[in-house]
C-alpha cells in the first residue's frame, strides 16, 4: 500500500466517503471559499491596472478585503485536505494536482506582497509599472490555479 | 413543463448545441470558464453582503463597496452564464428534470432579483456604518441562497 492508499483508508477519511451530504458540504464550503479568496485577490490586481473600481483607491480594497482573502485561503485549504485524501492516489498521480499547489503558494505570496505594498504604491503619483506587473502576474496565477484546478478533476476523474 | 422538456429537447438537437457537446476536449475550458464568472460573481456579492451584515472590516461602506464591484459583478455573471450554458445545452433535457437543477435555477432567479434590489437600494442603506435590519436581512438571504446553490450545483450529478 502506498501512502496515498493508507492515507485514503484513515478512519477520519473513511467516514467521508461513508457520508454523501459531509462530502458535499465541504466541496461547498472548498468553492466558497476558493470563490472569495480568488475575487478578493483579482479585485485588488484589477484596481491597481485601472481596470476596476476607480471611484476609490487600491488601498481601501485591499483593506477592507485582505481579512477576507486570508480566512477563504484558509477555508480552501482546510476543506481541500480532506477532499484530496477522500481521492489521494488519484489526485496524487495527476501532475496537475502538484502544479496546483504550486501556482497557489505563489499566488498567495504575490497576493501577500500587493497587499503589503498597495499603500506606498498608490502614494506616487502614478501606481508604478512594476508595480501592475506585479498586479497582472498575480491575477493571471491565480486564473492559473482555476485552470489547474478544472483540469486536475479532469484527470482524475471525478 | 412538457413545453420546457420540448424545447430542451429542441435545443440539445439544434446544430450548434451538437458541436458543442460532442467536442469533449472542450468541457474543461467551458467549466473553467464558469467557475472563473462564479468567483468574480459569487466573490464580489459576498463581501457587500458580509458588509451588509456588519461582518469584516469596515474601512467601505455598503454603498461603496456596491458601487464599485458593480461592474465585475455582472461581468462575473455574465461569464458564469456563457460557461454554463454551454455545458446545459448538450444535455439540455436531462438537465431540466433534474431536482438539484431545477432548485439551482430558482435559487438563481431569486438571487438575480435580490441582487438588483440591493444594488438599488445600497446608496441608501449603506450610508450609516450599520446597515437598517432589512438590508442585513437582504444580504443573509442572499449569501444563504447561495450557500444553497452551490450545494444544489454539487448534487446534481446524484439525481
Amino acid at each position: 500500500m502506498t501512502f496515498w492508499e493508507s492515507l485514503q483508508q484513515t478512519w477520519w477519511v473513511v467516514a467521508i466517503q461513508g457520508s454523501p451530504w459531509t462530502y458535499a458540504v465541504l466541496v461547498v464550503l472548498h468553492y466558497c471559499g476558493v470563490f472569495l479568496l480568488v475575487a478578493t485577490s483579482a479585485l485588488v490586481d484589477l484596481r491597481l491596472l485601472g481596470l476596476a473600481a476607480r471611484h476609490g483607491t487600491a488601498t481601501r480594497l485591499a483593506v477592507q478585503f485582505s481579512p477576507w482573502t486570508w480566512t477563504a485561503l484558509g477555508l480552501a485549504v482546510l476543506t481541500g485536505i480532506p477532499l484530496f485524501a477522500n481521492q489521494a492516489p488519484s489526485f496524487a498521480a495527476v501532475s496537475y494536482f502538484w502544479i496546483k499547489l504550486l501556482l497557489m503558494l505563489a499566488a498567495a505570496v504575490l497576493s501577500l506582497i500587493v497587499q503589503w505594498k498597495v499603500g506606498p504604491w498608490e502614494q506616487s503619483p502614478s501606481v508604478p509599472a512594476a508595480a501592475k506587473l506585479l498586479a497582472l502576474i498575480s491575477l493571471l496565477l491565480w486564473f492559473s490555479v482555476l485552470y489547474a484546478s478544472v483540469q486536475v478533476t479532469n484527470y482524475a476523474g471525478v | 413543463m412538457e413545453t420546457l422538456v420540448a424545447f430542451c429537447e429542441w435545443l440539445e438537437n439544434t446544430s450548434w448545441a451538437l458541436a458543442v457537446s460532442g467536442a469533449f476536449e472542450l468541457y474543461p475550458y467551458l467549466r473553467l470558464t464558469h467557475f472563473t464568472g462564479l468567483a468574480l460573481w459569487v466573490g464580489t456579492t459576498a463581501v457587500v453582503d458580509l458588509r451588509l451584515l456588519g461582518w469584516g472590516r469596515r474601512r467601505e461602506g455598503a454603498d461603496q463597496l456596491s458601487a464599485q464591484l458593480l461592474v465585475w459583478n455582472w461581468i462575473g455573471l455574465g461569464i458564469t452564464f456563457l460557461g454554463g450554458f454551454l455545458l446545459f445545452v448538450g444535455t439540455a433535457s436531462g438537465y431540466i428534470i433534474n431536482p438539484a437543477f431545477q432548485i439551482k435555477m430558482l435559487a438563481l432567479l431569486t438571487t438575480v432579483a435580490l441582487r438588483v434590489t440591493i444594488q438599488r437600494n445600497a446608496p441608501v442603506w449603506g450610508r450609516s456604518p450599520d446597515a437598517p435590519a432589512l438590508a442585513r436581512l437582504a444580504g443573509g438571504v442572499e449569501l444563504t441562497l447561495w450557500i444553497g446553490m452551490i450545494l444544489a450545483a454539487v448534487r446534481i450529478p446524484n439525481y
